[in-house]
């Protein structure tokens, strides 16, 4: 009997950790996707025009910084009216790898959470027959939309496919770590290397895995232990994560894990923006999430392992964007 | 608008038969032609590629729960596929020509549902295998560390091996899931956290944390195994196969009808071919006696056109004739209808006019008839009859000048249109008719002046204008008081030649002026000498003149008296 089980167990960590060889590395390297140039030209102009929003003051740009990571660096941003919004901003950057999006999942495709992000939603304000007749009263607009498009007024679809392809053009490729990926053992260091085998030993790698090291699954936050009652105050429904979606019991606190490339440039972290610093979120993700403890030493190494994944952008890395 | 030629009408009719026949064509074609056998057979390879990528989806949930898989991406990959492959599904079906039967809609929502179902379970796998897999790989690190952790004692080798014993359940459990395993690990686990409670509040938190883990395995494990039955029952593959299935018989019925109408189109075509078949016998026939006629008609040709030339001229000269004749017709036919409008005129004023002179003369007779017999005894009764026999003289005499009058009236009626011009002095012209009338005058004791002045040469009518001249001098005079002076002027002014005529007369009414040159119309003025009248002399006067392209002006004298000129134009006979 004692033998027989021993065995078992065996058996069970065999399977769970197959041996190197068997499986493939869980974080996969980066692709970048052809696209129409001219598109994304006018979807790069459009993601900074400030006449898409109600007020005329705020553009996707606003809190879609490419030079703070694709994200604004508040805990919250601001709606389009100065009010206050529920949601940390998440990174604009490789955005199309993710699933779904929101933090809620709640948007099957980039084109439905842009059409809702444009006027269904404070954050820009706008209401579509004023875009669109903004836009069609702008001659360069209509001569840029006519280019890819053909002739006509300018229409919702059109203005979101433009903003959607430029979304897809924003992919961060060619990280350190991605290059470690693809071959080359120099691009990490020893303690960035150690900070990846921990991050998949402690399980980090279970959520946050793919190419977009994240992004591809759901999970309840606080799923080893209770992250709202630690955290304190008020619980908002915008805690209540995928439960504001399906209504299901079981999705109640559940989100997007979201991605991790980049990570090291999208401070504060969480849905809630309570994680001011890389290694506050790191522990935080210990305590509720692995529900275990580690060496100060072990998650420090993650953290480093976590700063090789910040990419480049237009061939730049990404930290050095003007 | 000209009524349409036969040949036009025709032609029409033709036109729209055949524009009839062509859509009937074009109908039968298009709904021959409605079933795209192309895109029906890409819609079914893709629903066959989704069913595949099902398959595949459902083996790659299996390869991450036996870990052989360590990210979820290819477990994404298959749900945007499924939203792919539904949109380009759904343009397709949107695309054939036939419309969706009711089955058929059922079968491609149902198949929706079913995908998208299965994608939350799958979603559901994702979450809790996850932790499942987290805490397996730590549960034998966390019992390592908790016995670590126990001081030595009897105490602590109890706890170790209790321990031990919900780790070992818990694997078990993990590879055979049975409830008695569960209760087992359950029962271990109670008997683990009690024991657990005698120790520090160190030892216990490392203890608890083993339990927690040990409570998630066994929670996310059960979740993972519900779902994975559920993933391995889902309909998805059943509902895109109902959809094929359902596709194809509908496809199968759109190309019966298809076919039906195939046969129709064939049926519609031969018949056509028929039709074309007969007219182009037909039209071959013509064009055989066509040719023939055309040989005929080379040879007629030769001569045609120097014969159209001649007939053409032949015909133009008799055209000209028959239009010139034509128009004599038509201006002789108005002379007579005017003629016999005035004849009717002429029979009326004639009653009226000879009525009253006639009843005199009738009254004279009777008077006469009694006097007669009276005569015979008395003769001093004798002057009495001659008195009244003169006033039936004067009687005839007026009636004779009336029937005159009237006859001239109707002369110059017929033959108005008929003036005979040639060149001539109009003064001399004047000196004549002022001689004819110079007898009259000095009965009346009248003056007659005709001033020398100008001498105008025209090309008149001399018989019709000396009426005309001798109308306005016997008028003058007739109107005119016993030694009055009568002037006559012919004068030369602006291209224009006038002869006037001043009386010594009461002059003219407004009334008379309104209705001068009116046949029958006497004007207010009483001939001074007994004269007669029949109100038709002006207006013959008139007439003439007018037929000279002149006109007469008539005005009053401020010394009294009225004024009748007679103007013509020179420079026509210059």
């Amino acid at each position: 009997m004692k033998s027989g089980g021993w065995a078992v167990f065996l058996l069970g960590v065999f399977l769970l950790e197959a041996p190197p060889g068997f499986a493939q590395e869980p974080v996969r390297v980066l692709t970048v996707p052809r696209l129409d140039p001219a598109k994304t030209a006018l979807g790069k102009r459009l993601f900074a025009e400030p006449q898409l929003s109600g007020s005329a003051t705020r553009s996707c740009a606003s809190c879609h910084a490419l030079d703070k990571g694709g994200a604004d660096g508040q805990r919250t941003p601001l709606g389009d009216k100065g009010e206050k919004l529920p949601l940390n901003t998440p990174t604009i950057f490789n955005v199309a790898l993710n699933f779904r999006q929101g933090w809620a999942g709640r948007f099957g495709s980039l084109e439905a959470i842009t059409d809702f992000l444009l006027a269904g939603s404070p954050a820009m304000g706008g209401d579509w027959n004023q875009v669109l007749a903004r836009l069609n009263g702008n001659a360069e607009y209509r001569r840029q939309f006519a280019a890819s498009y053909g002739n006509g007024p300018i229409v919702r679809e059109q203005l979101i496919d433009a903003l959607v392809v430029y979304q897809r053009s924003l992919a961060t490729p060619n990280s350190r770590f991605d290059r470690y990926l693809a071959g080359d053992p120099r691009a990490l260091s020893a303690r960035e290397q150690n900070g990846y085998v921990l991050f998949k030993r402690y399980g980090c790698a279970s959520c946050h895995q793919g190419m977009n090291v994240g992004g591809n699954m759901f999970q309840t936050f606080g799923v080893l232990g209770n992250y709202f009652e630690q955290r304190g105050g008020s619980l908002s429904p915008a805690d209540l994560g995928r439960y504001n979606v399906t209504k299901a019991e079981s999705d109640r606190h559940v989100f997007k894990v979201p991605s991790l490339r980049n990570v090291a440039l999208t401070a504060p972290y969480f849905h809630d923006g309570s994680a001011a610093t890389l290694p506050e979120a790191v522990e935080v993700m210990f305590r509720y999430q692995l529900g275990r403890p580690a060496p100060a030493a072990d998650k420090a190494d993650i953290v480093a392992f976590l700063h090789t994944l910040t990419g480049e952008y237009a061939g730049k890395p990404l930290g050095a964007q003007p | 608008m000209k009524p349409m030629r036969a040949s036009t009408r025709s032609g029409v009719m033709y036109a729209v038969v055949f524009a009839l026949l062509c859509i009937g064509l074009v109908v039968l074609y298009d709904r021959s032609q409605a079933v795209d056998a192309v895109r029906y057979s890409e819609t079914i390879t893709k629903l066959r590629e989704l069913s595949q990528a099902d398959a595949q989806w459902s083996d790659d949930v299996l390869r991450s729960k036996l870990g052989l898989s360590l990210d979820y991406d290819a477990l994404v990959t298959p749900v945007s596929r499924v939203q792919e492959i539904r949109a380009s599904i759904g343009t397709l079906l949107k695309a054939l020509g036939f419309s969706m039967s009711e089955p058929l809609l059922v079968a491609d929502r149902e198949m929706v549902a079913a995908v998208y179902a299965k994608a939350e379970l799958v979603e559901r796998f994702k979450t809790s295998h996850a932790v499942l897999r987290n805490s397996l790989s730590f549960l034998p690190l966390a019992a390592d560390e908790a016995i670590a952790k126990l001081p030595a004692g009897p105490q602590s080798a109890k706890l170790a091996e209790e321990i031990r014993r919900v780790l070992l359940y818990t694997m078990r459990y993990n590879l055979v899931p049975t409830e008695e395993g569960e209760e087992q690990v359950l029962e271990a686990c109670a008997a683990t956290d009690g024991a657990a409670q005698q120790f520090s509040p160190q030892v216990y938190t490392v203890v608890e944390t083993f339990i927690i883990h040990v409570h998630a395995v066994l929670r996310h494990h059960r979740l993972v195994t519900e779902v994975l039955q559920q993933i391995a029952t889902s309909p998805t593959s059943s509902r895109i196969d109902g959809l094929i299935e359902e596709l194809s018989r509908d496809f199968q019925k759109a190309q019966e009808r298809a076919e039906m109408y195939r046969q129709a189109l064939a049926g519609y075509a031969a018949l056509l071919g028929a039709l074309v078949l007969f007219f182009s016998i037909r039209l071959g026939a013509s064009y055989a006696a066509i040719a023939r006629y055309n040989q005929k008609l080379q040879v007629a040709n030769e001569n045609l056109e120097q014969r159209v030339a001649e007939r053409t001229a032949e015909l133009s000269g008799a055209l000209d004739g028959l239009q010139a004749a034509n128009r004599e017709i038509s201006a002789q036919r108005d002379i007579a209808e005017r003629a016999n409008a005035f004849k009717g005129e002429l029979m009326g004023i004639a009653a009226h006019d000879l009525k009253n002179p006639l009843s005199a003369i009738r009254l004279a007779a009777e008077l006469i008839e009694l006097d007669a017999d009276a005569a015979r005894d008395d003769p001093t009764v004798l002057p009495v009859l001659r008195s009244t026999a003169q006033d039936i003289h004067q009687q005839t005499k007026h009636m004779l000048k009336l029937i005159e009058d009237l006859l001239n009236a109707e002369a110059s009626e017929q033959h108005a249109l008929r003036l005979e011009p040639r060149l001539c002095e109009w003064r001399e012209l004047a000196k004549r008719v002022i001689a004819d009338n110079r007898a009259q005058c000095e009965r009346k004791g009248q003056v007659l002046l005709f001033p020398p002045g100008a001498e105008p040469v025209l090309n008149l009518d001399m018989a019709r204008m000396r009426e005309a001249m001798d109308n306005l001098i016997s008028n003058a005079i007739k109107y005119s008081p016993p030694g009055a002076e009568i002037r006559v002027e012919l004068t030369e002014q602006d291209g224009e030649a006038c002869f006037a005529v001043s009386d010594q007369g009461p002059g003219l009414t407004e009334t008379d002026r309104a209705q001068l040159f009116q046949r029958f119309r006497r004007l207010s003025a009483r001939p001074t000498g007994g004269e007669s009248s029949t109100g038709l002399g002006l207006s013959i006067a008139h007439t003439l003149v007018m037929l000279h392209g002149g006109r007469i002006e008539v005005t009053n004298r401020e010394q009294g008296g009225a004024r009748f000129a007679i103007v013509l134009p020179v420079e026509e006979a210059r």
